[in-house]
């Protein structure tokens, strides 16, 4: 009997432990009876591939009816009677389609992460939570409640959102929830707002005050400037044609003499703990005046270079009530179009690279941090508790120090407890802003003064809004909150113990950078410098020199030709794979290889480098041979930089073409750490042997691919997870960051869009995803392939009930 | 310890057990796909277990006819969506797992994996049932 009972026991224990480990996410494994049950795991997320034509859908917070027509490519066109079912149905058919996507973003930015993770990302959550991103939005919300119109907008999203949570059963929730184990939670406008500030932090990185100043200590003032000017001596050409005449201005800030440069030859440093964010985001736009044009209406494109993720940043919608008919690009999370166009006008956006972004140096009383040094006084801090509710049930607390410059964003506790490293930042997405209502405004504009209206709301982060109308206006504003500065304010890090360094204002808003209609016949921007030295505000950034300096040649070739601009040249600009940098630096690099020691394995690489015409086309063989030969060259000339312990960044390629033209001997060329004295050429000849090994390195771990410039470069399309079953690899495309067609390993062109605003029929768009964020839909990734070719789709700007043969289904909406 | 239970049993209970081996495998397969399909995962063991319980069996076909009458109905459900689906999710999925990557290798892993849990249900039903019944 005892032993009957013992082994029933066992059996019971056993089945027990099963069921918990079935239930329960163990390591990295997903509860795996949970996971694999056909009836309620990722089975059925496996999308009926054959279903469905006509849907009637009940929502209880509806208030008429509507319709949601999807086409082939998946693209709901909405049409409903208001702006209340509008964006409900806006927030009910994203969600339907990138629920989980939605939730991650909004976490990422509330530092909410760990919740999910756990302890491995808490770091990522406290700096987020410590460079006030929470703290930005909460401000956000309030000013979007405070206006009736963005308050509505963003509460009927929501509300759409919500009721489409609570039409799912654990079985229907995204994959990526049974994955990670865990259950979508209610959206809020708060959350749109947090969306909003995550954009911002993605897209205002455009600061280096922590290299910079490491870099004066190294170099010295003189030599900094030489090697990072805040404007090239030539080759300048930015977003607003120089000659253009600016106003005076009518604020600036007191001339009081404050000296913001830090100590030159030091050998402290300043640290800073967290990553630091990637500068290699960027954009293009343009529009052609209708003049130029073979239509003779205006043509305007938009790619807005990102990280290229599943599922992806933009989700394509047309969205009409009887006010508003408007198609395009928009952001999971975020009412509205981005990047779009409606029936008279079409605007499009790329990162203004302007910093706003500030750091201080605070100095505390004492380890209490209750009290810093300001103005020759103890000031008292203010300090919020943080709480972190990590995923294994702890809950860490974080106390964040506000001062006057800002949140405390790192001090001791991410510095190996030295007490002096604090710095508090000052950064425009701190401060409260309501780009929905810009954004809301621009999707109804009809003409140029709904435009210059609608982005006059714009602050944060600043871009520049391209704009044509079917009228035959071609704009750009560069539209933000920009920092009124003193000559080499926030150039480098600044101390805080003083209000002389404090912010003392903006740029007006009229100031910004503007053009209407420049006689040149097109505008066009590639975060490269807005204006010359003419401008009259003191401004700094990280810009773009060969992206910009491409576009507008070719654009100026294009509309000084005899036949006129067509869409198909723009879409081919828009492709375009041509690499300036290599023009400009390949022919000297070439003609200092030594041929007596080119070894006979070499050969191959010379004859394709010599024979290249510098196109980082997907099949050519030069490219890998020429992008590594240049990296490598790169590090070793800037081997102080390399070298150094302290966080610095070496000057881009621009700055290195020039340097190595002008002074070929120049002390930076020598190797500081070898006994020899390198020259220049000694360098190229190095580092070409380093390349051509490098590349047959490559060739041997990848025998089964050719070293064509697509497969070395191994662009890859990846899981916001990380997660490589979901993503897709080795994309098939050319480009590179600096080119046109930005496409680097991780990051390119997110949205392509071409269009004729007014022109029935003359919209085209692309983008590298799909319109489904389920990995088990077929319009998951289906896109990615025509991107990668550089192909198009037609974008139907519909009509209500238009029976179009791309119709898929219709779904009736009804209260 | 095996030998001293089953001779507990009489030939003629271990020839009613044997021929009752595929019918119970269905029930089993019958009553867990109903439960699965209208209640929360608990009820797929429970449903095991209550089978195993109510039906008298040998000692390792309590184990084998809940793990094959599971892995049945796992691998034969998930085939049925993965046609459906023309193999979209489950050629992305399998590349999560250390196994072949192979949409059949993820429906059998799915069936035994169910089949598993479902086995060990069984059995503690049936173990369950010789405790009470051999009082």
């Amino acid at each position: 009997m005892v032993i009957r009972i013992l082994r029933s026991s066992f059996y019971v224990i056993i089945t027990a432990l099963l069921y918990w480990v079935y239930t329960h996410k163990t390591g990295p494994l997903p509860p795996l009876g949970l996971f694999f049950s056909p009836f309620e795991g990722f089975w059925q997320n496996a999308e009926n591939t054959y279903a469905k034509t006509v849907q009637a859908l009940k929502l209880p917070g509806l208030k008429g009816t509507a319709t949601v027509s999807y086409d082939d490519r998946l693209v709901p066109h909405i049409f409903a009677e208001s702006d209340e079912d509008l964006y409900y149905l806006q927030g009910y058919v994203t969600a339907s389609h990138r629920l989980w996507q939605m939730d991650m973003q909004v976490r990422v930015a509330e530092g909410r992460l760990s919740e999910i993770i756990g302890e491995k990302i808490l770091q990522k959550d406290i700096e987020a939570r410590r460079i006030g991103l929470k703290l930005g939005a909460q401000r956000s919300l309030a000013l979007m409640n405070r206006d009736p119109k963005s308050k509505m907008i963003a509460e009927r999203y929501a509300a759409g959102v919500n009721a489409y949570i609570s039409s799912l059963k654990p079985k229907d929730y995204p994959l990526e929830y049974k994955l990670l184990d865990f259950k979508p939670e209610a959206w809020t406008p708060f959350k749109t707002a947090l969306l909003l500030k995550y954009m911002a932090n993605m897209l205002t990185g455009y600061e280096n005050d922590f290299e910079n100043t490491n870099a004066v200590k190294l170099l010295g003032y003189d030599t900094f400037n030489q090697l990072f000017p805040n404007f090239p001596d030539s080759l300048l050409d930015p977003v607003i044609p120089i000659g253009t005449i600016f106003p005076l201005p009518s604020i600036l800030p007191d001339s009081q003499h404050v000296s913001f440069v830090p100590f030159s030859n030091e050998m402290s440093a300043v640290h800073y703990p967290f990553d630091r964010p990637e500068p290699d985001l960027g954009s293009n736009n343009w529009a052609v005046s209708g003049a130029k044009t073979a239509s003779g209406k205006p043509i305007l494109c938009n790619d807005p270079h990102l990280g290229l993720n599943l599922p992806s940043i933009w989700f394509e919608i047309q969205l009409h009530t009887p006010t508003m008919n408007v198609y395009g690009a928009s952001i999971p999370g975020a009412p509205c179009v981005i990047s779009g166009f409606n029936e008279n006008i079409a605007w499009g956006i790329t990162n203004a690279a302007m910093d706003v972004k500030d750091w201080y140096t605070i100095e505390f009383h004492d380890s209490k941090r209750a009290e810093y040094r300001y103005d020759g006084n103890w000031k008292k801090s203010e300090s919020v508790v943080e709480r972190f509710y990590v995923r294994n049930g702890d809950v860490v607390y974080d106390t964040i120090i506000h001062t006057l410059h800002g949140p405390v964003a790192f001090d001791k506790k991410f510095n190996k407890g030295i007490e002096t490293e604090n710095r508090a930042l000052r950064w425009t997405a701190h401060d409260p802003s309501n780009e929905l209502l810009t954004f809301y405004k621009l999707n109804s504009s009809a003409n140029y003064n709904d435009y210059v209206s609608a982005i006059s709301h714009y602050r944060c982060p600043g871009q520049n809004f391209v704009f044509a109308s079917a009228t035959g206006d071609i704009a750009i504003w560069q539209q933000g909150k920009f920092v009124n500065r003193l000559p080499e304010q926030g150039r480098f890090v600044m101390d805080g113990s003083t209000s002389t360094t404090q912010w003392r204002g903006f740029i007006p808003q009229q100031h910004n950078p503007h053009t209407l209609n420049p006689e040149r016949g097109w505008v066009s921007s590639a975060n490269q410098h807005p204006t010359d030295e003419t401008y009259p505000y003191y401004f700094t950034g990280i810009y773009e020199y060969f992206r910009n300096r491409r576009i507008n040649q070719r654009l100026g070739e294009l509309t000084n030709s005899k036949t006129m601009v067509k869409m198909q040249d723009m879409m081919e600009l828009q492709n375009d794979n041509f690499n300036l940098y290599a023009s400009e630096i390949l022919p000297l690099m070439l003609s200092l290889l030594n041929p007596n020691e080119i070894r006979s394995n070499e050969r191959f690489a010379l004859t394709e480098l010599k024979g290249w015409n510098y196109v980082n086309a997907p099949d050519l063989l030069a490219p890998p041979y020429f992008e590594t030969w240049w990296k490598l060259l790169n590090a070793s000339i800037w081997d102080e930089f390399e070298d150094d312990k302290r966080l610095l960044t070496s000057p881009g390629f621009f700055h290195t073409i020039r340097y190595v033209k002008r002074f070929p001997d120049g002390e930076m060329i020598d190797n500081k750490t070898t006994k020899e004295t390198e020259s220049l050429s000694m360098l190229v000849n190095r580092t070409f042997h380093d390349a051509v090994k490098f590349v047959e390195n490559w060739q041997k771990e990848h025998p089964k691919s050719e070293a064509t410039w697509a497969n070395f470069k191994h662009t890859t399309v990846t899981h916001l997870s990380q997660q490589l079953a979901f993503s897709v690899e080795n994309v098939q495309n050319g480009g590179n960051s600096g080119i046109i067609n930005a496409t680097s390993e991780k990051r390119g062109a997110s949205w392509r869009m071409v269009v004729s605003p007014g022109t029935a029929g003359e919209a085209f768009g692309i983008y590298p995803g799909g319109q489904s964020g389920n990995p088990g839909s077929k319009f998951y990734a289906s896109f990615i392939d025509d991107w990668g070719k550089g192909k198009y789709y037609n974008l139907l700007l519909l009509k209500p009930n238009e029976q179009h043969s791309r119709i898929l289904y219709i779904q009736r909406c009804a209260p | 310890m095996s030998n001293t239970a089953e001779s507990y049993i009489s030939n003629a209970a271990r020839r009613r057990a044997r021929r009752w081996f595929i019918p119970r495998m269905l029930i089993i397969n019958a009553t867990a796909g109903l439960a699965q399909f209208y209640l929360p995962f608990w009820a797929f063991p429970i449903s095991c277990l209550l089978v195993g319980f109510l039906t008298a069996s040998l000692n390792r076909s309590a184990f084998l006819a809940g793990f094959i009458g599971i892995t049945l109905l796992w691998s034969g459900m998930a085939f049925y969506l993965n046609e459906l689906n023309e193999s979209i999710l489950s050629s992305r999925v399998v590349k999560l797992f250390p196994i072949p990557e192979s949409s059949i290798v993820l429906i059998i892993t799915t069936g035994i994996i169910g089949g598993i849990l479902g086995g060990f249900a069984t059995k503690c039903g049936d173990e369950l049932r010789r405790l009470m019944m051999k009082k």
